[in-house]
Order: structure tokens, then C-alpha cells, then sequence
């Protein structure tokens, strides 16, 4: 058939608006990682525009992760802020999980929200790019209750390049407990362990000694979490270092001027010898290495161990009140093991989860600056705390010690009550409502709150620098090796006397390189000059 | 199908159908477990180690509590919205799409056709992508989830092969009879294309159903959240529960609810679906 040529080329036209729809968006569709922020910012102009005229509102757009909250615009407690405040929100609640997607885009487009709540150090790179405003002298002068709010060692922590881009978000940085099973302890007549034997002792009488008194062997001493980094801190503590946390970070510890990785230490050698003398003696849960944490913790709660190591909510959150423990076993008690135990030079210790988990930041194409810092001032007042964290008080809460009332709870449990109770943390006030909490839940967990506290912490000696090149290269490779070498010292499939091999190797794979590189970022950092140890 | 009688049954028969109902169990079981538990109570969950062959007792706490969540009405609304209006769009760009390419004598067909393949390979990348969507002014609207996929590439190829196993003498002939491209598409090539029209309403539904990384990227306002951000949050968030004041909730339970929730409304579309969905993709397949 000949078509008419007419009605061929209308065809055409039709076609060449559906093909550049479907090549301008088929991109869509991947989901792709974000590939670097390209810089977006011009100069920065911090023009502190006083805020002449209170009577209008000054409009803060603010991006943080939603932490599970739905921000909600007739939320009477965000209008009563914005009232207090003379401002007007708009906020922007991202999922955790793609925050960093998300502001990559924002941040490649120019349009960063005036307030960001940044996970971790992840600043360093857009303020790098000139994204941020160095907000010191703002602070100084017009947040008075900001600046007495947070440690001045965090607000140190957070100085990038000599400017103070950041806002620290202060972390308790204690949140590890190691937690025994106090009923299988007096079952067996035994104390919570002092020490390294005493603790090898205590996990070979839970493994065979019958300590759930069921008839059956069905025990280990040593539990999982589903997470094999973190299930060995302790021993670790006691032989004085903290090769690796349990998010992997590798540390380094710093000795007479010079910086030394934990990962080729010798403390960690003697901890992976003892290690491996559990492992070999079968008390710990053999699927330490390949467990997933549901699976750990389910194991947990059917008593299979009488020890881990995990976050202080574990215990008395996720095993006994969500997972119901004692439920199924009515005697079944965790206690904190405190104080830790020690190693042969009477050190002890568990990791640190770090002093700061995000950053409060202000975008250098910010309006008004100076409302944005008075905003976060406000937020950082016991009034604001409360206002951002219980709603309105007398309508949500009746004061802090004695907690919500009914509409205050049904808009907790509806999730929109404290959007933006997340942006300044006030570990005092936290402390304070805990402390006077009359729940039984509460109190419990402040028990292992409290412990968590109580430990002497190892943290990364180059904690807050920034990545370097020779990490994003090489540390994946040697991170791989690492891991591996660690699980075969301890299941035997390497024997130890191939240590000095493995320190070689370790050397040859990146770690001299990364150490080295390591030391320079902090060392142009701060203004040091510490040499690299290896 | 089903008109062969199945007068007498053999062993073989019987031992197929034993096979049969078991790859079938396997396939369903995880389904009603997950239903089982989120119906349980959290106890009976851990006692069993998450494996249950029925509920020992009704609980609807892990539904309460996500019912329970502000927005959720909303979030329903705006997925079906983006759900019914997006597939709609879908079909129609991709049907016209479609069309033109399945026409042997257009010209510039397989340059076109070459452009439109392209994209299947090679993307723009998130960041270019962002920026042509803000540029359009589309960026926290609706329409940036339905219009910049309105058409997959691929999706594009299997209606165009089904479009070329239709007898051209049909085009022909309507065209004898006064048809006009339009026309013959609405009038003669749909009505037989029902399959494949199916299968992409099937294939674009489910997709903007799940949509879950486009909200995130496009969307800043809450109350444009689809169903999947909302309860992704709100898993997280149960996960996460460390007020002092209320018992945590049961997170298992609620695990297994919020993928009943999720999972159950799209799989109820399948049955109806899936005679022509099998179909529309072996026509595609075989006679392009």
C-alpha cells in the first residue's frame, strides 16, 4: 500500500514529540546514585539584613530527615512556634534512607532550603563547594542560648577549615551495653565477670551448664545482634584498642606524637587470640559471622545466649517490650554488664558512637540569616525545646515531669506532634524528663542508659576529618581483607602465626597509604604535625 | 484452553497435580504467612520464629497503628491519583508512540526507532534529569511522576511488535473506507489490541503503585506523599520508637501489615489481568 505523504510526514510529527518525551525521561526510571554535587553557590552573601519590619513573618524553608514525622501545616504546636518566632515554615521531611540523593539533587540545583540538617560530616562537602555561610560570628551575636546550648568541644569538632559552617546536633556518645542474662547468672551461683577469664568462665558455664535449666544444650555464652563488628567490643576494650566500630569504621589511636592503626596493633592481635580461644571452646553462637539481626534478636529472646553487645534500647526496648520476652520466659532478665571487663593491663572499654551525629546548616543564599539563627536560637531555649518536643503546654503536655496528656499522646502516636523536635538536642532536658518518667518502660531503660554512660570509650582518633582520596580508592579492597582475615584468625581457617604476613599485607593493600593521607587531612586540619606510624 | 476432556487420569496425572500443588504452596505460602502475622500477636510471632500456618488469634494492633498515622488517607488518594491518571498517560503516548513506529513505510522509522532504543541503555542521570524536570517547572507536582516516564522505552518496543502482527490489510482496507490515522488507530488496531493494552496498563500500574524514589527526588510537600514514602516512614519510625511514654509497638506485626497493605490492593488487579497479560506478551514476542 502507498500511503499518502502527507499523512506520513503529521505521523512523523507526532512521533518526534513522543520520542524526545521518552528520551528526555526514560532516565527516570533508574534509580541511580548520586553522582557528586557539582557547586551551585555563588559568593556567599551574608548580608545581615535586620529583620526591620517584626510585623511580617520571615519566611525559613528548612530540609531535615523525617525521623518518622509527618509534618502537618495545622499542627497547632508548629503555629504556636512559628508565632513565638515571627516566621513562617516550610519544611521539608525527607526519608533517611535517601536524604543524601535527595540533597545531592537540591544542592546540583541551586536550591538548598535556608536550614539543613546534614547527617554525620556530611557538610564538609557542600560547604566545600560554598553552599553553607560561616555562621561564627552570627552565633556570637545573636544566639546567646545556641551557643550555651552545646559543648564548646562540639562546636570545635564541627570547625571546618578554620569557619564555622556547622551547627553541631550534639549524640550522647555512650549507647553501647554489653547485657547479661542476670537470671542465668544466679541460676548458676555465678557474679558478673571482672575480668577476661573470669568472662571466659561465665560463657562456658552458659554454654554447657544448662543455665535456662531446661534439660536441653541448647545455650551459647556469647550472643549476636546481626552485626558481628559490634558483638566483640568489649574484648576489644579490654586489650586497649577498637580495631574496627560497629558501623566499620577502621580507628587509629594517637601515641607519642605519632598515629598508629588499631587494625595492625598488638592489642588487637592478643584480643583476636582470645577470640579465637572462644571460638574454639564453642561458646560463642557459631553464626555470629553470617546471622541477620532479626534472626539474632529472635535467637535472643528464645534464650539461645547469655550476652551481647549492642545499643542500650536493645535490651530493655527491642527484646522485652517489643519482641516479648518476658512473655515467653517470665524469669528472663538482662542487667547491664558494668563495669566492663578488664584485660591484662587493666584496660577496658567499648566503642564510642561519636559526639555528634548531624549538623545544623545555613545555606549562603539564605535571605535572612539572622532570623534563621534567631529561629534555631529560640529552639535551643528551654521554652522552644519543650514547644518543638511536647506541643503545647497544658493542651499536649502538663510540664515535663509529668508528662503528656491524651490529645498530646494521640498526636505522638499519629506522628506530627514534633516535627522538628530533632533539629537542637538538649541532652539536659532529655535527662531531666527521663529521670522523673514514673513508666515502668522508662525505667528500665534508663537503666541501660545510664550504664551506657558509665564506660570508658574508645573513639577514632580522626574522628570528624573528612574522607580522603586514598580511602574512597583503597578502602574498599582493604576493608574486604580485613574482615575476611579477621573471621579466618578466629574460625581458624588462618592461623595467627601468619600475623606478621597479614600486617604486610595490610600495609601493601592501601592501609600505609590511607593511615598517611589520613594524618595529612588531620593534620592540615588542625594545624598539627603528627607522623603516621607504620 | 480447557476443552480437552480429561476422560481418563493416570498416575502421571495425579503425580503432576501433587507437583503442581505444591510449587503452588510454595509460592502462596510466604503471601499467607505474612498475613498471619500481621494479624498475630507479637508473642505468638516470636514463640513460632516467624513461621505460622495460621493465626492463633486475631490481633488488628499493627493495623490500628498504622491506620492510626496522619496522612494516610491522603497518601491513598495521591497513589491512586498518580496510579489511574499516570497509566492513563502511559497508554495513551505509548499507544501513539507505538503506532506511528509499527507503520513499515513512514519515513525516518528506524532512525526514530534507533532514538527511542538508545534510551533504554543510556539514562541522563539523576542530576540532569532533576534539572530539566525543575527547569519545566514540573518539580513538587503530581505530574512530575507521570510525565516525565510517560513513556518506557521498552514498553514502547513490545506494543510496536504487537502493532506489526496485526494484518496491514486492516489499515488498509479502513483507510479505502475513509479512516483517518486516528481513527484507524481508536477504531481498528485498538479493539485488537486489547492484550497488549492490558499488559501495559498491568506493567505502568504496578510501577507508579510502587513509585517510590521519584517522591522522594521531585516531591517537597507532604501532602503530595505517595502511600509507599508514608509507610516506609512509618515503618522506620516504628523501628525507631524510643518515646518513653508509650509501649513500643509490635514491629514484626507491623512489618507484615505494611506490606499487606502495600502489596495486597495491587495483586487483587492481577487475576483480572492476567489472561490478557500472558497473552499480550506472547503476541508481542513472537510475531515481532
Amino acid at each position: 500500500m502507498k500511503m499518502s505523504r502527507t499523512s506520513s510526514i503529521s505521523l512523523l510529527a507526532v512521533l518526534c514529540a513522543v520520542a524526545a518525551l521518552s528520551a528526555g525521561c526514560s532516565s527516570n526510571n533508574n534509580e541511580e546514585g548520586s553522582s557528586g554535587s557539582s557547586p551551585a553557590a555563588g559568593g556567599a552573601s551574608a548580608s545581615a539584613s535586620a529583620s526591620a519590619a517584626p510585623s511580617a513573618p520571615v519566611k525559613l524553608t528548612i530540609a531535615q530527615m523525617d525521623g518518622g514525622r509527618v509534618w502537618k501545616e495545622d499542627n497547632p504546636a508548629t503555629l504556636e512556634l512559628e508565632k513565638r518566632t515571627n516566621t513562617s515554615l516550610e519544611v521539608n521531611m525527607i526519608p533517611s534512607g535517601d536524604f543524601l540523593n535527595k540533597y545531592n539533587v537540591m544542592a546540583a540545583s541551586g536550591s538548598i532550603p535556608d536550614i539543613s540538617k546534614i547527617p554525620n560530616f556530611e557538610f564538609e562537602k557542600y560547604a566545600d563547594n560554598g553552599l553553607f555561610l560561616d555562621i561564627g560570628d552570627l552565633v556570637d551575636q545573636y544566639a546567646p542560648n545556641l551557643k550555651n546550648a552545646i559543648d564548646p568541644e562540639l562546636w570545635d569538632l564541627v570547625k571546618y577549615k578554620g569557619k564555622q559552617y556547622a551547627i553541631p546536633y550534639q549524640n550522647v556518645p555512650g549507647k553501647i551495653v554489653p547485657a547479661v542474662r542476670q537470671d542465668w547468672l544466679d541460676n548458676l551461683g555465678l557474679q558478673m565477670p571482672k575480668t577476661l577469664d573470669e568472662l571466659e568462665t561465665m560463657l562456658k558455664k552458659f554454654t554447657t551448664d544448662d543455665p535456662d535449666k531446661n534439660g536441653q544444650n541448647d545455650t551459647y555464652g556469647l550472643g549476636s545482634t546481626g552485626n558481628w563488628k559490634g558483638d566483640f567490643t568489649m574484648i576489644f576494650g579490654a586489650f586497649g584498642v577498637m580495631p574496627f566500630d560497629s558501623s566499620g569504621t577502621r580507628q587509629a589511636y594517637l601515641q607519642d606524637g605519632v598515629v598508629y592503626s588499631s587494625q595492625i596493633s598488638e592489642g588487637y592481635k592478643n584480643a583476636i587470640a582470645y577470640i579465637k580461644k572462644l571460638w574454639d571452646e564453642k561458646v560463642i553462637d557459631p553464626e555470629v559471622f553470617i546471622i541477620k539481626s532479626d534472626q539474632a534478636q529472635q535467637k535472643l529472646v528464645q534464650s539461645k545466649a547469655g550476652l551481647f553487645t549492642a545499643w542500650w534500647s536493645i535490651a530493655p526496648e527491642v527484646l522485652k517490650n517489643n519482641l516479648k520476652m518476658n512473655e515467653i520466659n517470665p524469669d528472663a532478665k538482662w542487667n547491664p554488664l558494668l563495669p566492663a571487663v578488664t584485660g591484662p593491663d587493666g584496660k577496658s572499654g567499648l566503642e564510642s558512637r561519636g559526639s555528634i551525629n548531624g549538623t545544623i546548616n545555613i545555606s549562603a543564599k539564605a535571605k535572612d540569616p539572622v532570623a534563621a539563627i534567631k529561629f534555631l536560637d529560640y529552639l535551643a531555649t528551654d521554652e522552644g525545646w519543650e514547644l518543638a518536643t511536647y506541643g503545647i503546654k497544658g493542651q499536649h503536655y502538663i510540664d515535663l515531669t509529668q508528662g503528656r496528656t491524651e490529645e498530646g499522646q494521640k498526636a505522638m502516636d499519629e506522628k506530627w506532634l514534633d516535627p522538628l523536635a530533632q533539629i537542637i538536642y538538649r541532652p539536659d532536658m532529655v535527662d531531666k524528663v527521663n529521670d522523673a518518667s514514673q513508666s515502668p518502660t522508662q525505667i528500665e531503660d534508663n537503666r541501660f542508659i545510664k550504664a551506657a554512660r558509665e564506660y570508658n570509650l574508645y573513639a577514632d582518633f580522626f574522628y570528624g576529618v573528612p574522607l580522603t582520596d586514598a580511602e574512597k580508592n583503597l578502602d574498599p579492597d582493604l576493608m574486604k581483607y580485613e574482615d575476611e582475615m579477621f573471621i579466618k584468625f578466629i574460625t581458624g581457617a588462618e592461623s595467627l602465626d601468619k600475623w606478621d604476613e597479614y600486617v604486610a599485607n595490610w600495609k601493601k593493600k592501601g592501609g600505609k597509604e590511607i593511615l598517611e593521607a589520613r594524618v595529612q587531612a588531620y593534620n592540615e586540619m588542625h594545624g598539627t604535625s603528627y607522623k603516621a606510624g607504620v | 484452553m480447557g476443552t480437552r476432556s480429561m476422560s481418563r487420569k493416570g498416575p502421571a496425572d495425579v503425580i503432576i497435580l501433587i507437583v503442581l500443588l505444591l510449587l503452588c504452596a510454595t509460592t502462596l505460602y510466604p503471601l499467607l504467612n505474612l498475613i498471619f502475622i500481621s494479624l498475630s500477636d507479637m508473642e505468638d510471632v516470636m514463640r513460632s520464629g516467624g513461621m505460622l500456618l495460621y493465626p492463633r488469634s486475631i490481633h488488628w494492633d499493627a493495623y490500628d497503628y498504622i491506620l492510626r498515622y496522619a496522612g494516610l488517607a491522603d497518601a491513598y488518594k495521591m497513589t491512586i491519583f498518580i496510579t489511574v491518571v499516570g497509566t492513563a498517560i502511559n497508554l495513551v503516548m505509548t499507544t501513539l508512540g507505538a503506532y506511528v513506529l509499527s507503520i513499515r513505510d513512514m519515513p525516518g522509522r528506524n532512525a526514530l526507532m534507533t532514538f527511542v532504543l538508545v534510551t533504554m541503555f543510556f539514562g541522563g542521570g539523576l542530576i540532569p534529569t532533576y534539572l530539566v524536570v525543575k527547569g519545566i517547572g514540573l518539580v513538587n507536582t503530581p505530574w512530575a511522576l507521570m510525565l516525565p516516564g510517560a513513556i518506557s522505552a521498552w514498553l514502547l518496543v513490545l506494543t510496536r511488535n504487537f502493532f506489526q502482527g496485526i494484518p496491514k490489510e486492516l489499515r488498509e482496507s479502513a483507510r479505502i473506507d475513509g479512516c483517518s490515522e486516528l481513527m484507524t488507530l481508536i477504531r481498528i488496531m485498538l479493539p485488537l489490541s486489547m492484550p497488549i493494552m492490558a499488559t501495559l496498563a498491568l506493567f505502568y500500574g504496578v510501577g507508579h503503585w510502587n513509585e517510590y524514589i521519584n517522591v522522594v527526588i521531585y516531591v517537597n510537600d507532604e501532602k503530595l506523599n505517595t502511600l509507599q514514602v508514608l509507610l516506609r516512614r512509618m515503618y522506620t519510625s516504628a523501628i525507631g520508637e524510643v518515646d518513653g511514654d508509650s509501649l513500643p509497638p509490635p514491629v514484626e506485626t507491623i512489618r507484615a501489615a505494611t506490606v499487606a497493605l502495600t502489596a495486597l490492593p495491587i495483586i487483587c488487579v492481577y487475576p483480572f489481568l492476567q489472561k490478557y497479560f500472558v497473552q499480550g506478551m506472547m503476541v508481542g514476542a513472537v510475531k515481532g
